[in-house]
């Protein structure tokens, strides 16, 4: 019962989150609302025993990723409304008849989907013979799986993460050199 | 010694066996940039000359050398996840030999353009997003296909915004990185979709998921499946540039410094390419009637748009986008083919490698070395150093017109360019006559004569498209002299090979017909 | 689930308290607003521009590098949890991991993004001083006066 009553106030809190992620005319505002939508995830990751995908969803997510948006909006300057070029009626109408025809995908692929535990819905009840809870821990999983079958994406990772560090230090540190041009003379 | 297991552990996991000997051309390639950064970072007087482009372009042969050693290997890696067989190990050669031409290339570009300072950054992204191409092109896993595609892909996306003076690289990479995202994102719900539909990631087992007891596959009914696939496929149609998947690449070509154009539309392209198949044919073979449709529309739009679009061009860097998009068209015809094209497949990304290399190394040694002209107040001149000089690089690049007389100015260049122009629009003795030959063969052998008829029919109208840069070189009138440039000696042997290729495998294609064949897996 | 409660309570009790602080400074507060008070701060003179609304870019740069060590810390969490299980082998590809990593560390710091304030300028300045431009003179980092200083100028030479 608690289940049920946690996961309907943490979705109507991350559909609100993400509602007012694209209704918000404040940037910042919208990456606020961001950060509720991702918290609130997290607790959908708690009742379903992935206490670990929980904190990484805060650590990472709430933190470090909402943190990088707000400086990028910082940086960019566009924290007031009347700095964004806001998208036109026709692109908007794109979105949406876009954004429900990716819908109505997804969803014909779930509810159309072959058979699958007790001759059910493969998407909605699962692949046959296949238990998903498993009693370990999820981060005792985790583990089990970086270090043994995933070796090698866990590797590329790191590669990943040095061209992230290279590409921000070049762009970065190229554009403070050409601002370190006396600002006067220029203009 | 220290021991780090004293007591024998019962619940200790079985880590995979690392195959060093098997993985070193793919190890190489990674850590080499790993080795180049910290060395430099350490002791920077690494950072003089030609020294970081001799040691990309020594690491990416040694990495290319490595790979021929193993050329009788054929078995998976590291617990399933890589797996080595010809299929990989060609496409490796392609990377590897292409990224060494591109270090070439790209040593004299970053010294005109002004970029010495951060050679060390150019060469080790060019590095890493080479390694990351070679894991996708050995992926046995959806995972470790998608990790590779990433690390390919963002370390291209600063490569194109690296020409930092030039508002066009940005809006390029910019556009490219975008879309790329977002392709990217599509991909990885494919990626969901399908492990939801068959409970693996692992190609083999998603070929072989959900059999029961009578070996019938329930999955193959499974509409999660097919919009996983469906999903996929756009995915990997975005990252080699397919129509209608295609419009980033004209803007992102034109944009991108030279060399990295040439490097996209080579490397990038044929890992995506490869990457693409393996995928389509071990994972989905099964499912090969429901997604074919899909790729022989992508192929003839491909055709379609590559060849009469670019008619329309005026600018040479679009216009080399646009003929890639062609031969995007000629590659998915031979993935099309299944198990008859993966020859085909082979051959044609091999020679278009080379070709599109040696084009576009051309392309951006002509630009660089076009003299000052006498009316000299258009946008494209720039001051370097003391001189005022026509550069076309940081503009929007040379058009058809600027092309007049060049085969005056650069008779030695023009030559190579036209040969490479005509192994791109498949005349023979050049070896763009036997791709293309192979790619059509493999369409007639499935019976799918209307594609073949497409491309024969794209492979005209797309000769017209590279006679017309000829002409503009040869055939308009113009009394300039012949440029006292004396070009760049890495960059003129890295043409040089390419066009020697060209010529030498359009006589005699059997060293490359014999390196790919035996590849089906 | 129990053992998130803690953490709801302290939700909970946040929540409260900003919510009695607003309420209670807008209900005890005396409001006697003039145009002096509400005008921005600065010095006592009033300010006669805008102030910048644009972060430096150097700003984001720390925030990216934030994240990609956040990242690392994730990777090592799992390992740190399982290390008796994944023996040698999971302290090497942990140790080959941070390696890759803190490479660009390194290569961080040789490139002096992580310098500020003092260091950066004296930096920059032993940049500039090494190369003779328009802006200095070849020893010191005093500026050439007359045309020769000239920003036109100073483009046509570079």
């Amino acid at each position: 019962m608690i289940d049920v009553v946690v996961f309907g106030v943490s979705a109507i809190i991350v559909l609100g989150g993400a509602l007012g992620v694209v209704l918000s005319k404040n940037p910042v505002r919208a990456a606020l609302s961001l950060v509720a939508s991702f918290l609130a995830v997290a607790v959908l990751f708690v009742i379903q025993q992935a206490h670990f995908l929980a904190l990484v969803q805060v650590v990472v997510y709430g933190g470090a990723i909402v943190v990088l948006f707000l400086f990028v909006i910082m940086l960019l300057g566009v924290d007031k409304v009347e700095d964004l070029d806001l998208p036109e009626r026709s692109q908007v109408v794109a979105g949406i008849v876009s954004g429900l025809a990716f819908f109505g995908l997804i969803c014909a692929g779930l509810f159309v989907s072959g058979p699958g535990g007790d001759e059910g819905n493969v998407a909605l009840t699962g692949q046959i013979g296949r238990n998903p809870i498993d009693s370990t821990d999820d981060i005792n999983q985790l583990a089990a799986d970086i270090f043994t079958r995933n070796l090698v994406p866990f590797m590329a990772t790191a590669l990943l993460l040095t061209i992230a560090t290279i590409g921000a230090v070049v762009m970065v540190k190229n554009s403070e050199a050409d601002s370190s041009l006396p600002e006067a003379e220029v203009n | 010694m220290i021991t780090f297991q004293t007591v024998a552990n019962p619940d200790a996991f079985e880590v995979p066996i690392v195959e060093w000997g098997a993985l070193s051309p793919l190890l190489i390639m990674a850590l080499a940039p790993i080795l180049l950064v910290t060395v430099s970072s350490v002791v920077p007087s690494f950072k003089k000359a030609s020294l970081p482009t001799v040691y990309t372009a020594g690491a990416a042969l040694l990495s290319a050398a490595v790979t021929a050693t193993l050329w009788s290997d054929n078995r998976l890696l590291m617990d399933g996840a890589l797996t080595i067989d010809r299929f990989t190990l060609v496409g490796w050669l392609i990377i590897a030999v292409g990224v060494a031409a591109i270090a070439m290339l790209l040593d004299n570009y970053i010294v005109k353009q002004g970029y010495f300072e951060q050679i060390i950054e150019w060469n080790v992204l060019l590095m890493i997003s080479a390694a990351g191409g070679m894991i996708v092109v050995a992926a046995q896993d959806l995972i470790v296909l998608f990790v590779g595609i990433e690390v390919l892909s963002i370390a291209t996306y600063v490569l194109v915004g690296l020409h930092l003076r030039k508002p066009i690289a940005q809006e390029a990479a910019f556009k490219y990185f975008i879309l790329g995202a977002v392709s990217s994102g599509v991909f990885a719900y494919g990626i969901a979709l399908v492990y939801g539909a068959t409970g693996s990631t692992y190609l083999s087992e998603i070929a072989t998921s959900g059999r029961n007891s009578l070996g019938l596959n329930p999955v193959v009914d499974s509409s999660l499946m097919l919009v996983g696939i469906a999903l996929m496929l756009g995915g990997f149609a975005f990252k080699v540039g397919a129509a209608p998947f295609h419009s980033w690449t004209p803007d992102v070509y034109q944009g991108a410094p030279t060399p990295i154009t040439a490097y996209m539309a080579s490397a990038v392209k044929v890992a995506a390419a490869l990457g693409f198949a393996r995928v389509m044919h071990d994972a989905f073979g099964e499912f090969s009637v429901d997604w074919q449709p899909l790729v022989s529309v992508l192929a003839v739009l491909s055709l379609v748009a590559g060849s009469f679009i670019g008619l329309a061009q005026k600018n040479l860097k679009r216009i080399l986008a646009y003929s890639s998009i062609n031969h995007v068209g000629f590659i998915l015809i031979a993935i099309y083919a299944l198990d008859e094209g993966v020859e085909a497949l082979l051959f044609y990304s091999a020679s278009y490698a080379f070709t599109v290399i040696g084009s576009f190394g051309i392309l951006m040694m002509m630009t660089q070395t076009e003299p000052v002209l006498a009316e000299s107040d258009d946008e494209k001149m720039v001051m370097i150093g003391a001189n005022k000089i026509r550069n076309l690089e940081s503009a929007d690049g040379m058009t058809l017109d600027d092309l007049a007389g060049a085969s005056k100015r650069h008779p030695l260049l023009a030559g190579l360019f036209a040969v490479l122009l005509f192994s791109q629009a498949g005349v023979p003795f050049t070896v763009g006559f036997w791709a293309k030959l192979q790619a059509i063969l493999a369409a007639v052998s499935v019976e799918a004569y209307l594609l073949a008829g497409f491309a024969i029919l794209a492979a005209v109208v797309a000769a017209v498209l590279y006679l017309r840069i000829v002409v503009a070189m040869y055939l308009k009138s113009d009394d300039s002299e012949p440029a006292r440039t004396n070009y760049s000696k890495l960059s003129l042997i890295a043409v040089v090979a390419c066009v020697l290729l060209t010529v030498g495998l359009g006589i005699y294609p059997e060293p490359l017909s014999d390196l790919v064949t035996n590849a089906g897996s | 689930m129990e053992q998130y409660l803690p953490i709801f309570a302290l939700l909970v009790l946040a929540v409260l308290f900003a919510a009695i602080s607003f309420i209670a400074s807008r209900l005890l507060s005396p409001s006697l607003s003039t145009v002096e008070k509400s005008a921005p701060y600065e010095c006592g003179i009033i300010p006669n521009q805008e102030p910048s609304e644009r972060f430096p870019v150097k700003f984001y740069l720390v925030a990216m590098l934030f994240v990609i060590f956040d990242i690392e810390i994730i990777f090592l969490y799992p390992w740190a949890v399982e290390y008796m299980n994944l023996g040698a082998a999971g302290y090497f590809a942990i140790l080959l991991f941070s390696a890759l990593v803190f490479e660009s560390f390194i290569y961080l710091i040789s490139k002096g993004a992580l310098d500020w304030g003092p260091l950066q300028l004296n930096r920059n300045q032993s940049a500039i001083a090494g190369k003779p431009n328009a802006f200095s003179t070849a020893t010191a980092g005093v500026r050439i006066v007359g045309t020769e200083g000239r920003f036109e100028h100073a483009k046509e030479v570079a």
